[in-house]
């Protein structure tokens, strides 16, 4: 009896059901998840309503091998880095760990295919590192152009997923069970196992799930170092073949593996905005390293970041040193990558906001916009062209409508990203801030202005930046959506490399890393993950 | 005469089919102020938020400083009521200092504005801090924050929901004299919910006791702790022996003797501790226990009518007898 009236007077329970807000919410909400939906069953359809099949089913396994192969270096190589590199940091003191626990999420500002043009570059017959092994006197006959060299790259691009989720699952309340351990005389291995292994587990595989993401998505990367993914088979499907169908058959198991991540991503996570935000200053006490075991630390970290970031980019920017750039073309894609950056940005934000808002009531609007987030680029490029074409046939030629569909591609992938951080802000906006702007003499239109809007424009501020950084790095929706001779900077950076221009190459990339690097070191500062 | 500050008539409040208040009528005095009593799910904070206007009443007409807000027909909207509600949570907004947070409510010049908000905070003490964010203050300094802010645009009506739960009890005195004193200071009238009835009595003039929704005694403090209506009211105000009677003929047998009654069939006799005392002859039984209580010891004495507690001058054992003070036991509705 006292149960009920307490729950009865405690708030929300009599009150939402008079001020219900319009229902004009929950159809945007709608409206948003179906945009992400839109292109999944475009691929569906396509794949499964053709009779015009124009591969061979080899073909398809030979592909989703390597995909899966792939997986399989990169998944225990992303944990396993990603998972060390936090525990250091976030229990230990030693020589450059204030430094290194930023440093080591920026190889997230760049984009896997800098690392893969970076590495070639260095790596490949005619290479500085070649000639400087024969004049050491040493043969090497090995190749970073194999499911070996992308499995690192990837690896090297996508760890710090890993990263930044165990770092901030080591704040807060396991701060106080680590401390727990160390003083029942836990070692700092059985530390680890015992308990920093169960306690970042969930933290490990939502990273992981993330980072396999990405390695399923790339196309950029892999297709520079010959390998041929199920990713890279929807795209020359596309573009040797001309045939969305055999596209769509090709993005069919990619789509059921992003689902599968997806899933298990979901299982794991436990808001970690959120948590990352209020956990802030109760961090574990840092224990000093001494000695050799401070040297090991330092040079463990200090050489995930040469390999992931300084020696990728540092090679590229000395061999575009060489080439003078073709400042008008990386002035023209820059500001395509500019204005698709902001639009995207802009609509992404838009459908975002509209699923934060009604996602309380309507939670399925989330995970469907999640499911556009696990989905790859290409696939959702290939389920566009399906009711684009069947909505518009002039579609082909118009440029408005390639860019604009282009700004779709990229909304409908990336609002679950946009949408964390905007849920996360409006959840600390509670119903009696409203209220006491209303007694303090506010009216309804006043108080969302002067309260809830202020509160929500950080956040938003974040989601847009998470967005337009995603943009800037991606290749492959923007490759096959694109209207013709429309380059972004990713695309010139794309054309170079196909060219094996790769100092021409290393300037467009060199300016979108001007652009993300501040962008993700800012973001990685504000927020536990950035995802994408 | 002036005209009542709040006035209720008949206000009633359901949510599904359960009446959270239930037919309340009651008035408040310009300039005074009142504790809403009761335990949790009783319907304090509704009907605080009835009175805020963040709450509209199903049935019955509210009325501010003689004026009718709330009935049949009648919708004053919450922002046109000149009523302060201090919020249980604080309610501070984030994303403005504490100068802007009190500030907010008030009309007029940004340069006005601003010294009157400053003013507030230095009459709260915390002039110092005006430039802080809400996280950035401890919660004795929040607190204070949201009572200015509240207070600022200078209401006839102040509301405080609990206000002082989240405090500990040394922050809960010094910040309970400032309330008090910032109250008296405005002459606003005042309406404070809690559950505390030590931290209510000495700052309010009415006790209104509210159960299931219903209002079921309102009066000054002494008079609700010495002549509680109900075992609820008796148990809220302090601690009290409650033993099961029954009357007969207008009148009960209590261990303490007869005492008349209005009602038949059976009741609860009460009985403060502080008003059983030791004595020679009287109802005799043996201590159980005693317990040290500060300045003085409770001693809980098994009797043949159960066992009770007795407010003693020190450590106490053995057998005793018990005698009441005359008028201290009371017959309440069983």
């Amino acid at each position: 009896m006292a149960l009920t009236a307490t729950s009865l007077e405690s708030s929300s329970g009599g009150r939402s059901r008079k001020r219900r807000p319009p229902s004009l919410l929950h159809v945007l909400a709608l409206a948003a998840a179906l945009i992400a939906l839109v292109p999944l069953i475009g691929v569906i359809a396509a794949a499964l309503g053709s009779t015009d099949a124009r591969f061979a089913p080899s073909d398809l396994v030979r592909y989703g091998l390597t995909s899966l192969g792939l997986l399989a270096l990169v998944l225990p190589s992303v944990s396993i880095l990603g998972s060390a590199a936090a525990w250091l940091v976030s229990l230990y003191r030693f020589p450059g760990r204030d430094l290194f626990t930023w440093m080591l999420a920026m190889p997230l500002a760049l984009p896997a295919f800098a690392l893969a043009y970076g590495y070639a570059d260095l790596l490949d017959v005619g290479g500085p590192f070649r000639l400087w092994l024969r004049d050491a006197g040493l043969g090497w006959s090995g190749s970073i152009r194999t499911l070996w060299g992308a499995g690192l790259i990837l690896t090297l691009a996508f760890y710090p997923y890993v990263y930044l989720t165990v770092r901030s699952a080591l704040t807060a309340p396991a701060a106080r069970t680590i401390e727990a351990a160390r003083l029942l005389g836990a070692s700092p291995v059985g530390l680890a196992m015992r308990v920093g292994l169960p306690l970042a587990r969930p933290a490990i595989a939502a990273g992981a799930a993330l980072a396999a993401m990405e390695t399923l998505a790339d196309y950029g990367a892999v297709q520079f170092l010959g390998v041929q993914t199920l990713t890279t088979g929807v795209v020359r499907a596309w573009f040797v073949l001309g045939s969305v169908e055999t596209a769509a058959r090709l993005a069919l198991p990619l789509l059921a593996l992003a689902a599968v991540l997806l899933w298990l991503e979901r299982q794991n996570r436990a808001g970690r905005y959120a948590e990352s935000a209020r956990s802030q200053g109760r961090r574990i006490a840092l224990v000093q390293l001494k000695g050799p075991a401070a040297s090991l630390a330092t040079a463990f970290c200090g050489l995930i970041i040469l390999l992931g970031l300084v020696i990728p980019l540092g090679w590229l920017t000395v061999s575009a040193l060489d080439v003078a750039p073709e400042i008008g073309r990386i002035a023209g894609a820059a500001r395509n990558s500019f204005g698709l950056g902001l639009a995207g940005a802009a609509a992404t934000l838009v459908l975002a906001a509209a699923i934060a808002l009604g996602a309380p009531r309507i939670p399925v609007t989330a995970r469907l916009a999640s499911l556009g987030y696990a989905t790859p680029g290409a696939v959702m490029a290939i389920g566009l062209l399906v009711p684009a074409a069947a909505v518009w046939s002039g579609f082909a030629g118009s440029t408005l409508a390639a860019l604009g569909l282009l700004v779709f591609a990229y909304a409908a992938r990336l609002m679950a990203a946009a949408v964390e951080p905007l849920e996360a802000g409006l959840a600390r906006i509670t119903p009696t801030m409203g209220e006491a702007a209303r007694l303090l003499g506010r009216n309804e239109v006043a108080t969302a202005w002067s309260v809830q809007l202020p509160m929500i424009v950080g956040p938003a501020l974040t989601a847009a930046l998470i967005v337009f950084v995603d943009i800037l790095k991606e290749l492959p929706a923007t490759l096959i959506l694109r209207p013709f001779n429309f380059d972004t900077l990713a695309v010139m950076a794309d054309n170079y490399a196909r060219d094996e221009r790769l100092a021409n190459a290393g300037w467009p990339v060199l300016v979108i890393v001007l652009l993300t690097l501040p962008a993700t070191w800012w973001l990685t500062g504000r927020i536990g993950a950035v995802r994408g | 005469m002036a005209e009542p500050a709040i006035t209720l008539d008949r206000i009633t409040r359901r949510f599904g089919d359960r009446a959270a208040v239930d037919d309340v009528s009651l008035s408040l005095a310009e300039g005074r102020i009142l504790a809403l009593l009761g335990p949790s799910g009783g319907g304090k904070t509704t009907l605080l938020r009835l009175i805020a206007g963040l709450e509209a009443p199903d049935a019955g007409t509210l009325s501010i400083a003689g004026r009718p807000v709330a009935g049949p027909g009648l919708w004053m909207p919450v922002e046109q009521r000149g009523v302060a509600l201090v919020f249980q949570d604080l309610a501070l907004f984030p994303h403005m200092t504490a100068l802007q947070n009190v500030a907010f409510g008030l009309k007029g010049a940004t340069s006005d504005r601003r010294a009157r908000a400053l003013a507030w905070l230095d009459r709260v003490g915390l002039a110092d801090l005006a430039h802080r964010h809400p996280h950035a203050l401890s919660g004795g300094e929040q607190q204070r924050v949201a009572l200015a802010r509240a207070l600022a645009p200078e209401p006839r009506v102040v509301l405080f929901d609990e206000p002082f739960s989240a405090l500990d009890a040394h922050l809960r005195q010094s910040v309970r004299d400032d309330v008090a004193r910032l109250l008296r200071d405005s002459g606003a009238s005042a309406v404070i919910v809690t559950h505390d009835a030590q931290e209510a009595m000495g700052m309010v003039d009415a006790l209104a006791i509210l159960e299931g929704g219903r209002l079921i005694q309102m009066d000054t403090p002494q008079a609700v702790y010495d002549h509680p209506i109900t075992a609820t009211a008796a148990r809220l105000l302090g601690p009290v022996n409650l033993l099961p009677g029954q009357a007969e003929g207008g009148a009960v047998e209590t261990p303490f003797g007869r005492v008349a009654s209005a009602q038949e069939g059976p009741v609860q006799i009460a009985v403060r501790p502080e008003r059983l005392h030791l004595a020679q002859a009287g109802l005799a039984g043996h201590v159980a226990g005693c317990a040290f209580a500060g300045d003085c010891w409770i001693a809980t004495v098994e009797t043949t009518a159960g066992p009770l507690r007795v407010r003693v001058s020190g450590p106490t054992q053995g057998q005793v007898h018990l005698v009441a003070e005359p008028g201290a036991v009371r017959v309440l509705p069983g």
